[in-house]
Order: structure tokens, then sequence, then C-alpha cells
């Protein structure tokens, strides 16, 4: 549905995009995740035909947009970082506008009710843009987006600076809408990505630095597994007992956060499960193990290694 | 393009921007009516248009400021691009508002004619040639102003580099004559917009003169497209 072949994008001789390439197929939800300033704004103004790439094609169920740009523009539904309204018209009259622009030709009245429906605007119909909570605003430049009912969605962080039970809701409708429609949003919150997308991108500096499901991301750059163990006893021995373990690569003292007792960061290869053996070696030991928890890497973590790792080494 | 004409227009319509202009230009165009027409006692309009012709320097930024700056600053320029309409139907759209604002505040200026062609002779030939000569000279003059009014983000600016564009095209002849050096004053004369308008003054049509205002419109629309799609590359 929307194909992107190596877009760059220079400022001076400062690459804002450098050289990303990547498909999405028709039905998929992507989470375009970086760090402000990586490049997520830029490529999104680039796929809906905002901005023009210095080199590089992009192509809506195969329409350039620089060839083809009425075509392709037709396809595509685009909600900016910040939402494009005017602020001196009611609701109703920019979303009558936005039905005129786009040229629509489903039946007036109902489609824009359906939309305000569904984005649950009804009851600001009539206000004016500027009178709006941010909430609202938001709201209804996703109803924008909708109008024309465009098979593609480009979402550029749909939820900053709304309330958590308003972040729920527009997360649930980009999940029902992502039934029907081919979306791309970009966010730099996890959860969100985590929640909603069927399909990470990770992009750093201008760079494609990863490309996959959220486990796929996670196996690629987790590596070792981790424990943190609490144990009572002393500590020099306690480490090098735990460092003559089958499978373990790294044992570290880390601070006693209870008296008595060390925490002990332990490292084993993947795939093994050291924890039975750990338990049973130090009770033997007559030190007693009171308390264990892995640490598993979060998306977080995840993230923040793929983007301080500079050359992406490792990662697709 | 009508779309972005309707909103634009209704735009006008809704904002202190259009009723100002409308405001100060009947109030202006009446002054100068009162001052060459009623308190002279004359039905000679040539001193009235010459007067209105020179508002249009400073009151057609006003319009054309409100056009692009608005839209960059609050970034709703996205929609319009991105949406399945090209540039320049938009950009069209835009400018086509604008003048009908012109047209519209034109209008009731109708009735200082009715007036003197009511209490005494009025040359018909020199008022119709001069409301001609207006609406193409407006064109130009707006066209001009818009590309002004894309250049930057505030109103303020777009509205100072306007007048201050507009008042070196009117004034091209009188820097013309104070040349003396023959080349550059020639080529200055060319594009001089008053010694054409003066046919218009009395009651003539000229073809050549009414492509050469509408050339100025083409000309200066056609840039304001060029920056637009330019800045989408820069």
């Amino acid at each position: 549905m929307i194909e992107v072949r190596n877009i760059v994008k220079k400022y001076g001789d400062k690459y804002a995009v450098n050289d990303i390439s990547f498909a999405v197929n028709s039905g998929e939800i992507v989470g375009f995740l970086g760090p402000n300033g990586a490049g997520k704004s830029t490529t999104m103004n680039i796929l809906t035909g905002y901005l023009s790439a210095t080199s590089g094609t992009v192509k809506i169920d195969g329409h350039d947009i620089l060839e083809e740009p009425t075509k392709a523009k037709r396809l595509i539904g685009f909600l900016p970082e910040l939402p494009p309204l005017y602020m001196d018209m009611t609701v109703r009259e920019y979303l009558d506008f936005v039905y005129d622009l786009k040229g629509c030709k489903f039946p007036r009245r109902p489609h824009i009710d359906e939309i305000c429906e569904l984005i649950k605007i009804t009851d600001v119909y009539n206000r004016m843009i500027k009178n709006l909570s941010k909430g609202y605003k938001q709201r209804v430049g996703f109803a924008q987006a909708l109008i024309g009912n465009p098979p593609v969605l480009i979402l550029d962080e749909p939820t900053v600076g709304l309330d958590p039970r308003q972040i729920i809701e527009i997360r649930s409708l980009v999940k029902k809408l992502g039934k029907t429609h081919t979306v791309i949003l970009s966010t730099h919150i996890l959860q969100e990505v985590q929640s909603v997308c069927d399909r990470i991108i990770v992009i750093n500096k201008g760079q494609l630095v990863a490309d996959g499901d959220a486990d796929t991301l996670t196996y690629k750059v987790a590596g070792n597994r981790k424990l943190i163990a609490r144990v009572c006893g002393p500590k020099t021995e306690i480490v090098k007992t735990l460092r003559s373990l089958d499978s373990v690569i790294y044992v570290e003292a880390l601070s006693s956060k209870e008296s008595g007792s060390y925490d002990y960061l332990v490292e084993s290869q993947p795939n093994v499960d050291i924890r039975k053996m750990m338990f049973s070696t130090l009770a033997q030991k007559g030190w007693p193990l009171i308390g264990l928890r892995s640490m598993d890497m979060s998306l977080e973590d995840v993230f923040v290694q793929l983007i301080t790792n500079e050359t992406g080494e490792g990662v697709e | 393009m009508i779309a972005v004409f309707k909103r634009e227009l209704k735009s006008y319509l809704s904002s202190p921007v259009g009723y100002s202009y409308l405001f100060i230009f009947l109030l202006v165009t009446g002054f100068f009516f009162w001052v060459n027409n009623i308190v002279a006692n004359s039905t000679d309009t040539i001193g009235y248009f010459a007067y209105t012709r020179y508002l249009l320097i400073v009151i057609l930024p006003l319009l054309a400021m409100k056009l692009f700056p608005e839209e960059r600053k609050n970034k709703t320029d996205q929609i319009l691009i991105t949406a399945p309409i090209s540039i320049t139907q938009m950009v069209m759209g835009k400018f086509l508002a604008a003048y009908t604002m012109f047209v519209i505040g034109l209008i009731p200026t109708l009735i200082n004619m009715i007036f003197l062609a009511s209490v005494g002779y009025l040359e018909i030939g020199i008022a119709a040639g001069n409301y001609i000569g207006l609406l193409f000279i407006a064109a130009a003059f707006l066209a001009i102003a818009m590309l002004m009014s894309v250049l930057t983000e505030s109103m303020i600016t777009a509205f100072i580099m306007g007048a201050f564009s507009l008042a070196l095209f009117a004034v091209a002849d009188l820097v013309a004559q104070s040349l003396n050096i023959t080349i550059l004053s020639k080529i200055v004369s060319v594009v001089s917009v008053t010694s054409r308008y003066e046919q218009f003054n009395q009651g003539l049509f000229n073809i050549s003169t009414i492509i050469y205002f509408l050339s100025i419109a083409v000309i200066f629309i056609f840039l304001t497209i060029r920056v637009i799609d330019k800045r989408r590359w820069s």
C-alpha cells in the first residue's frame, strides 16, 4: 500500500532523513518510533506530499506522490503534529470545508455525521474551534483526516497533549480503524506502540535503525538474560559461588537494600533458566535467597539500546 | 479551488480584517468624493479616481496580508498542500477571494456616480474607463501584494512589504523622470503603472494596457505558486 524507497531529506548539508526505505502492507498498523528530532515528522510530511524529498520515491498504492500528487493524496488522511485547524470556523464549517477541499463523493451530511459520531465530537459540532479544549481540537483534527474515508491514515503523534482517558479512547479508535485502514502513527510513547501497533519502525538521527514487531526487536537487542537476586550471607563468597554456576556469564554485587543482604546482578546465557539451580545451590550453602526478579528488557530498554547503538549493528 | 475560495471569503467576512478593509475603503473614497466633487461642486471625477488609485497602494495589502502568513504560522497550510488539489488551485482560490473582496468594496462607490449623474452631467466614458481600469490595476496590485504575503510569516511584515512594493510600482514614473540615464529610465517607464493608467482616465480602452496589467497579475501569481512549491524542496 505504501512504498518508500531511499528517501533523503537534506536541509543545507544536514540530513533530516537519511536513506529510509520501507513498505507497509494494506491493513497494517505501523508505529514510527524515535526520539524528538529523529526525523519522524519529516518522513511523514514527505509521505503526505507536504515536503518533497531531496531524493527517493514515495508511492501510495502505486501512485507516486510527486508524479501523480492528486491521485496519491486522495488516498491519504493526514493528521499533522499540530492539527491544521482554522480557529475562526465552527467544527461544522471546518468539516464542510475539508469535505469540499477533498472533493468527496459520499453524501455530505451522513458522511460527516458518521465521522463525528465515531470521533465523539457531535456535542461540539456548532462551536468555534478556537473555544475548544486541546483534546477536542485534536479530535477535530482526527475527524478531518477521516473525511473522504481514505484507505491510508498517517497520524503524527495523535495522542500528544490529551488526558489519560482521551488517550485510551484515541488508541482504541486507532485500533478499530486499523481493521479497515492502513495506519502509520508516530509517537515517542512506547506503551502506545506496544498497545496499538502490529509493527514498529525505529528511526534515529534520520536513519531507520530497526523494523519488526515488538518481540522480534526485543529478541534482537536483548542478548543475555539478567536476574537480580537478593541473598543473605557473605558477599565475596556468594559472588564466587554464583560465578561457578553453569551458564552464568557475569555476576556483580550491587548494593545492600536490606540489612544483612546484598543484591546481585546475575547474567546468564540466553534461553537458559538458572533460577532453580541458583536457588538450590544457595540453599545448600545456607545462604537464604530472599528475593529474585528477572530483568526482562522492556521496550524502553530496547528503544534506548537501539538509539544509543549508533551504527545499529546486529539489527536490521 | 472553490473550497479554498469559499473559506477565504467567509473568513474575510467573519474577521476584523475584512470589515476594516471595507470600512476604510468606503470611508476614504467617500472622503475623496466629498472633497473632490461635493465641496468643489464639480462632476469631474478624474481627481477622485486618481486618489482612489493611490489608495489601492496602501489598502490592497490589507487584503493580501491575510492570505498566507497565518496559514504558515498555524500550520494550516498542511491541510491545503496535502489535500488532493494543486498548489495553483489553492493560490487561485485565495487570490480570487481577495479580489472578490475588492469588488465587494467597489460596488457601493457606484452610488457616488449615480448621485453625480442625477444632479449634473457625468462623463460616463471617464467613469466607466476608470472603473474598468481599477478592476485591472487591482488584479495586478493584489498579485504583487500576495507574493509579498507568501514570503513572510507575519501579517504586519506582509502589509508593509506589500504597500512598499506597490508604491515602488506606482512611482516608477517619477523615478524614471528623475533618472538621467536614458536606458534605465526607459526600462523603468516600461514597468510603470501610472503612465499606462492615464489611458483609462481618458476613457480609452487599449488592449495592450489591459494585457499589461493582466500579465503582471499572471506573473506574480505564478511567482507565488513557485515560492510555495520551492519551499517544499528546501
